[in-house]
């Protein structure tokens, strides 16, 4: 793989940007309903690095556990969105979603299938909206829901000879009131990043046109 | 509307424009016409009464600097495609060929299908704020300062480029308070505790310890802040800087070690010397006494001066031992313990020191001016060594050829002694350390005692509740000795 494929120039990574704003809106408007709060976003950042860059980058700001919902998506480019919250917040984002009707011990039973049903709606919003700028359709796995710190969550391997680049893009959102904050992170291959920059190039093309 | 009302309207217009206020758009996206107001038609160069109607979109685009306009493109165009939130810098052509920077801030309005159907937003004139920025962010890095804000009730906090650095995180805007809190220490105060989210934060300046994130080096870290009005939210925001002080601290930690062991080290010296002084007393009384009892049988001459001799010798380091006695007196106990005379009056005393002086230096001149009027209460034998040691000073380092004054007076509720010899100026280093013990004048050294005159001189000052001041220039240096008359 040459150096050039490694690289975004600006205008790329503008575009690249914008998709994920575009995404990421789609998934903010979901969220807020959903919480029926106001919700905040970051500027989302577009990094290339290695899976564990892109694990210390969530790790070294989270020191307590991580719960995520994840799905795998393939398509013209393959990759993994993540929902990540740090694992105390799980419960209160279920109780914003759910009310305060639900009791405490129903509330802990249906977290993992609420998460799981959450994430599902944000993240097809996020990635649904981003395949369609870029005239393509993603098939999207099953959610799932996992624990652990972000060498987990991200299949870091211990293997320090796993020196594979990822593209990783990544907001934070946080939830007014709820104390509720996370991110919604991207994580694909680079032959995928090849096909994204062809993508892109053509989203820019057509956006010029 | 008249022609003159439309030219001073596009003047106020661009006046306003200067002095940065926002120019509000609305996009009509459905119809593509874009509507806005007189400043937004001046700061794009665009016609204003057909802005105020509505325009095609082109027009708008024309006037962005053409290495922005990709840029803005994209962003326009995710808005179209579903973005809510636009936020961008760009730079927008002028007339003169020049450019300024604005920052646009937009939001999508979406229909019940989730489709955009308008785009309504203002353009703010930054250029001067991204000048200032760009010198903030120098200055920040060149000062090793950090900056955050920190909005009630949120978890998140904006921080700076510097700001990370000085915690080891990867340069992020945005990141959650439970991770800044995490690197401090435990047992210190953070920056934003979450226990009491909807309350303000304790803004006193603090020193603080953390564990940075790259390298889990600890550091000292001091943070400052206050909060300001939020402009967004009608609410408050704290805003703060933090800087290292790591080393400042261990500099200021060595100094304070340094200080202690030169302070235990000169606590020993001086206990030593009052050992000393005191143990070297006995034998030097039995010579003494032995000295007077071989004195009464001597008859040869040779003996009897001899022993005169050594009696001289017997008496000079008997005053050595005094002044080292007086020294740990001064700097271990109390301080010179004094034997006060009431009532008594000073310039007979005076006028026998100077006497005793002139016998032993007949070929100097010694000039006296009492002005004394009221008693002044002080120990004899102790004003009597602080003279003698001024005087016999004086005769030392004073020109020979001028004469010396002793002056005295009453003045007020203060009594006055001041000696003055003519000579050069005393160098302002050794002027420093004049009354510390030990200090003596680099020449003719050998000839001086230990260097305690001085330093015994102000400390039965001290002890008087009065001062001893010198002061020296090219023609002469005056000792004053001031003390309160109504203390004792």
């Amino acid at each position: 793989m040459s150096d050039a494929t490694l690289t975004l120039d600006d205008l790329e990574r503008d575009a690249l940007t914008e998709l994920v704003n575009i995404g990421v809106s789609r998934a903010a408007a979901s969220l807020r309903k959903m919480v029926n709060k106001q919700v905040i976003l970051s500027v989302p950042s577009v990094e290339i690095v290695t899976r564990k860059s892109a694990a210390s980058l969530i790790g070294q700001r989270e020191n307590e556990g991580l719960i995520a919902v994840h799905q795998q998506f393939e398509g013209p480019f393959s990759g993994r969105a993540l929902l990540i919250f740090p694992e105390s917040n799980g419960l209160s984002l279920v109780r914003a979603i759910v009310g305060d009707e639900m009791g405490e011990a129903d509330l802990a039973d249906m977290e993992e299938e609420a998460l799981a049903e959450t994430g599902n709606v944000i993240l097809n919003g996020c990635l649904g909206s981003m395949a369609n700028m870029l005239q393509h359709t993603l098939k999207m796995s099953l959610p799932g829901v996992r624990r652990g710190n972000s060498t987990i969550l991200f299949d870091v391997l211990d293997n320090t000879s796993d020196q594979s680049f990822v593209l990783f893009l990544y907001i934070n959102f946080s939830v007014q009131d709820r104390q509720i904050r996370g991110y919604i992170a991207m994580l694909m291959d680079l032959p995928s990043l090849e096909k994204l920059k062809k993508l892109i190039a053509d989203f820019i093309d057509r956006v010029m046109a | 509307m008249r022609d003159d009302i439309v030219v001073a309207r596009r003047q106020l217009e661009l006046a306003l424009d200067v002095a940065g206020a926002p120019c509000a758009w609305e996009w009509d996206i459905r119809r593509d016409r874009l509507v806005a107001d007189a400043r937004f038609a001046a700061i794009t160069r665009q016609d204003a009464v057909a802005l105020t109607d509505g325009t095609s979109t082109n027009c708008f685009f024309n006037s962005i600097h053409p290495d922005d306009l990709k840029r803005v493109k994209l962003a326009v165009a995710g808005i179209m495609a579903g973005s809510e939130i636009f936020s961008k810098d760009y730079r927008l052509l002028k007339d003169d060929g020049g450019y300024r920077w604005v920052h646009a801030n937009g939001r999508a309005i979406f229909d019940e299908d989730g489709n955009p159907t308008m785009f309504v937003g203002n353009l703010v004139d930054v250029t001067e704020q991204k000048r200032i920025t760009e010198e903030l962010r120098v200055a920040q890095t060149a000062g090793g300062i950090g900056t955050f804000e920190h909005r009630v009730g949120w978890a998140t906090i904006t921080v700076s480029e510097q700001f990370c650095r000085l915690f080891g995180l990867h340069p992020a805007r945005v990141i959650p308070v439970a991770t800044l809190n995490e690197l401090i220490h435990p047992d210190d105060r953070r920056i934003i505790d979450l226990s009491f989210p909807d309350d303000h934060q304790d803004v006193s300046s603090r020193e603080f310890r953390i564990r940075r994130a790259d390298n889990n080096q600890e550091r000292w870290l001091t943070r400052r802040g206050e909060y300001v009005d939020d402009v967004d939210s009608a609410g408050q925001r704290y805003v703060g800087v933090v800087y290292d002080v790591t080393d400042a601290r261990q500099v200021r930690d060595k100094l304070q070690q340094a200080n202690d062991e030169l302070a235990g080290i000169a606590h020993e010296r001086e206990q030593f010397i009052a050992v000393l002084g005191h143990d070297l007393r006995n034998p030097l009384a039995s010579m003494s006494a032995g000295l007077r009892v071989i004195s009464k049988d001597a008859t040869d001459q040779r003996t009897t001066r001899v022993l005169r001799l050594m009696g001289g010798s017997v008496q000079r380091m008997s005053s050595l031992i005094d002044d080292l006695l007086d020294l740990a007196r001064g700097r271990l106990g109390d301080g010179i313990s004094l034997n006060i005379t009431k009532g008594g009056r000073v310039e007979p005393l005076l006028a026998r020191i100077v006497n005793e002086i002139l016998v032993a230096h007949p070929e100097r001149l010694i000039a006296t001016d009492f002005d004394v009027h009221r008693p002044v209460n002080v120990d004899h034998a102790r004003l009597e060594q602080m003279v003698s040691n001024l005087l016999g000073n004086a005769i030392t380092h004073g020109a020979s050829d001028k004469p010396i004054t002793l002056s005295a007076k009453t003045e007020g509720d203060l009594f006055e002694l001041e000696i003055r010899n003519g000579g050069t100026r005393i160098p302002e280093a050794i002027m420093k350390r004049l009354f510390q013990p030990f200090s003596r004048g680099e020449e003719n050294s050998r000839k001086q005692g230990l260097g305690l005159g001085l330093y015994i001189a102000s400390e039965i000052a001290k002890a008087h509740g009065g001062t001893l001041n010198a002061t020296s220039d090219d023609a002469s240096t005056s000792f004053i000795f001031r003390m309160p008359l109504d203390c004792q």
